[in-house]
């Protein structure tokens, strides 16, 4: 009896020592999530949405051996403007870049929607297992006659400064993303072509290289005459003959962005100060009963002519 | 292992139990767990509704449904259901959800008597019978149709020797809808235009009957045409000599030969061939022709936008002369006649009437010495009482005058609607007066008993008159601008 005391112990001990085994899994139980992806845009009729699904990667870690589309097909998917309902409607693109996903690119469009200034676009995706997916979005309002300061250059060089600035109006919680581009033509040619201008340039090891702006709660952009300059000569670089091209003028444009996708930027590029903490892109979400985003934007142009002077001693005609 | 199982004397029985014990609880750990997640709401409505076809929306919004449907996964909730379609009042009601149960909603409009409407349908002459959406009825008019659900409805008014007349009208809810129409009788008035008849155009520009009661008809763009009561000819530039499509005029000579104006010269047509007289090519002081004469020796008087020609007959119409502005102030000549004196009146564009008395002396008769309306001369026309009749551009005034000139009296009367244009005047043998405007027809025997022709008396948009005939069968035919051929029975 002692000895089969004695072997009950020991199975027991050993058994003891097994059970508390676990396997060690670094991922979390996988449950798929759906993400909204539209940006909204007042310089088009076009609108596009996309609707996809989270998955698991097919070795546990590497989502580039998922080459399917995980987009979710068979939704629901429905805009609101000014109290009329558009309907979206699911299509099929060709698939420019193959590098990871290998089928079309699946995605929903409604192509007689163009959004205006100050106005609220409100969007629902009701998707086939019955989960809904809601956001809303107000498009910045920027209005083009009262949106850029009055007082600001409308001729290149502007009189006893040797550069151009050109300031906006503030938006509470926007952030803006100006791009300057010289338009110009080759003669024989109707097409418009620009050339884009930095903000500066920086030269390192006896290398120049442009900066351009990016996306900045700054209202204003502020370039040198000799920037502007070089930027002219640079264009004449690429024909032969400097007679061939007619400059037409220097355009700032301005996307600007709505709460939403201005807070997303924030978010993701941080910078802002030391204690700015940056997020990973798929933290940020603005859909409810999802993730994904759900913004938009506007597009506002500000025109300055070059004098014939000035465009004269750079050899334009 | 022994000693101490001995020596602590515990029973191995105890120790049977005790150890399992421990095994379970020794592996307990602290794991966060995600909650799992919720499955999507299950709330259901159905919505249904009579008649069909109500777009849904849910709270205001629009959703992609239309009744029958139904709403899913709703959460559990109060929510406003709207029905809202075309002519229908919107209708609101509220339904609570509860996830895991279907509801539904029916609404019957047609026991809503505030969502029907109703038509009020009159009829000139009345006791027309009404037939709904190709549905015979028993209704006779007037009659008020309705109480009924608001939507389109196509009405037919149906009367023996009249021809139908349909009426689509549109029914909204709590509004009554007016149908009126007027029946055109067909014993009195026919119209001929390229919906219901072999013409070929319904922009006309002048109507002439021969003596064979062939009707010679003038277009705007189609040339001209022919219609012998069963058969309609067309000649264009396309294949004949016509040197152009427009009509200005036709006249027809003593002998049966027609002649057409146009706005490159004129032609001449005996039935068979067809001569062009242009502008250069013969003694046609310009391209527009606007009217065409006779007198008794056959001469041709030919009025164009650049003076009064003669063609004389003794030359075999080879020998041409234009009156100069001396003789004949204005060089754009509208509208001809021959009196039964024999002389010749000339309307002008801008000064009035030119008249050649028996020894070829002209007179100029304008606003300034006789007070016609004015000077702007369109239409000349003589009756049996020997009065000529004269028409005027008043399309820039506010009058509504014609002048007739009785011997040496001149007079004005002011029967047809304001700010009209004569087009073309006609005087039938019981001395009634046809005066054709561009706001419609207009007869009279005293000016002050005058008739006007529209829609509410005829059935017929009778609007933009450019001719006017009358043909040995008793009927006068009308050429408009817009409504074709309309031929009426005279003394009705």
């Amino acid at each position: 009896m002692k000895k089969v005391g004695i072997l009950f112990f020991i199975v027991t001990a050993a058994l003891l020592n097994y059970s508390c085994e676990n396997t060690l899994n670094p991922n979390a139980p996988f449950r798929e999530r759906y993400v909204l992806t539209g940006i909204m845009r007042s310089d088009t009729s076009l609108q596009v949405v996309t609707l996809t699904r989270s998955y698991r990667p097919a070795d546990g870690f590497n989502p580039l051996t998922n080459t399917q589309d995980p987009a979710v097909i068979g939704a629901e998917v429905n805009i609101w403007y000014k109290d009329t309902l558009y309907e979206l409607r699911d299509t099929t693109l060709v698939r420019q870049d193959t590098s990871h996903y290998k089928d079309s690119v699946h995605c929903y469009y409604v192509n007689n929607l163009r959004p205006e200034e100050d106005q609220y676009v409100d969007i629902e995706a009701l998707l086939p297992n019955g989960l809904l997916l809601q956001s809303t979005t107000k498009l910045p309002d920027v209005r083009p006659y009262s949106f850029f300061s009055t007082g600001n250059d409308l001729v290149i060089p502007p009189v006893g400064k040797d550069f151009v600035m050109v300031r906006w109006d503030t938006l509470s919680n926007t952030i803006f993303s100006p791009r300057i581009n010289i338009i110009y033509y080759v003669k024989g040619s109707t097409e418009m072509k620009k050339w884009p201008v930095p903000l500066y340039y920086i030269t390192n090891n006896d290398k120049t290289t442009p900066v351009y702006p990016g996306q900045t709660k700054i209202n204003f952009v502020n370039l040198s005459m000799e920037t502007i300059t070089r930027a002219l000569n640079e264009i004449s670089q690429t024909v032969s003959d400097k007679s061939q091209i007619s400059i037409s003028e220097m355009d700032v444009e301005l996307v600007v962005y709505d709460v939403s996708l201005s807070t997303y930027y924030l978010s993701i590029q941080g910078g802002l100060d030391a204690f700015t903490v940056k997020l990973d892109v798929p933290d940020y979400s603005d859909i409810q009963g999802g993730y994904g985003i759900f913004g938009s934007y506007v597009r506002t142009v500000y025109k300055m002519k070059f004098t014939n002077d000035y465009l004269k001693s750079l050899g334009y005609q | 292992m022994k000693t101490l199982v001995t020596s602590l004397k515990i029973p191995a029985r105890l120790l049977f139990f005790i150890l399992p014990v421990f095994m379970f609880g020794s592996c307990n750990q602290q794991v966060s767990v995600t909650p799992p997640d919720l499955p999507p709401p299950n709330g259901f409505i159905y919505i249904a509704s009579y008649p069909e076809g109500f777009h849904i929306y849910l709270d205001g919004k629009a959703r992609r449904r239309a009744t029958p449907d139904s709403l899913t996964w709703l959460k559990t909730g109060t929510y406003q259901v709207t029905l809202k379609k075309e002519y229908f009042r919107d209708t609101t009601f509220t339904v609570s959800v509860v996830e895991g149960k279907k509801e539904t909603a029916f609404v019957d409009y047609s026991k809503n008597p505030t969502m029907l409407g109703s038509i009020n349908c009159t009829s000139n002459p009345s006791q027309a019978q009404i037939s709904i959406n190709d549905s015979t009825t028993n209704m006779l008019t007037p009659k008020i149709i309705g109480p009924i659900l608001p939507g389109i409805y196509r009405l037919k008014y149906h009367m023996d020797k009249h021809r139908d007349v349909i009426d689509t009208v549109i029914v909204t809810s709590g509004n009554v809808t007016n149908s009126a129409v007027t029946l055109v009788d067909t014993t009195i008035w026919q119209n001929y235009t390229t919906d219901n008849s072999g013409i070929l155009s319904d922009n006309l520009t002048c109507v002439l009957v021969d003596k064979n009661n062939v009707l010679w008809i003038g277009t705007d763009k189609a040339g001209f045409l022919s219609y012998n009561g069963a058969v309609w000819k067309q000649y264009t530039e396309a294949n004949s000599s016509m040197p152009d499509n427009h009509v200005n005029c036709l006249a027809m000579d003593a002998s049966g030969l027609l002649f057409v104006g146009t706005n490159r010269g004129f032609v001449t047509f005996d039935g068979f061939n067809m001569h062009m007289y242009g502008f250069r090519t013969s003694g046609l002081p310009d391209f527009y022709v606007h009217a065409i004469t006779f007198d008794n020796n056959d001469n041709w008087y030919i009025a164009t936008q650049g003076g009064l020609t003669e063609a004389y007959a003794s030359s075999e119409h080879g020998y041409w002369f234009t009156w100069d502005t001396e003789t004949i102030p204005d060089k754009w000549i509208t509208s001809l006649l021959f009196d039964n004196k024999g002389m010749l009146w000339a309307g002008m564009k801008n000064y009035g009437i030119a008249r050649r008395g028996l020894y070829n002396s002209w007179e100029i008769f304008n606003y300034n010495n006789t007070r016609m309306v004015n000077n702007n001369v369109t239409a000349l026309a003589q009756g049996p009482d020997g009065n000529v009749w004269i028409g005027f551009d008043q399309t820039a005034l506010a009058g509504s005058g014609i002048t007739y000139v009785n011997n040496s009296s001149w007079n004005n009367v002011y029967p047809i609607p304001q700010q009209s244009k004569t087009n073309v005047i006609l005087v039938d043998r019981m001395n009634t007066k046809w005066v054709g405007t561009n706001q419609g027809l207009v007869s009279f025997t005293n000016a002050a008993d005058a008739v006007t022709y529209s829609y509410s008396n005829t059935g017929l948009y009778i609007t933009d008159i450019t001719g006017l005939a009358i043909d040995g069968k008793g009927y006068i035919w009308i050429a408009t601008n817009g409504q074709g051929l309309i031929r009426h029975k005279m003394g009705y």
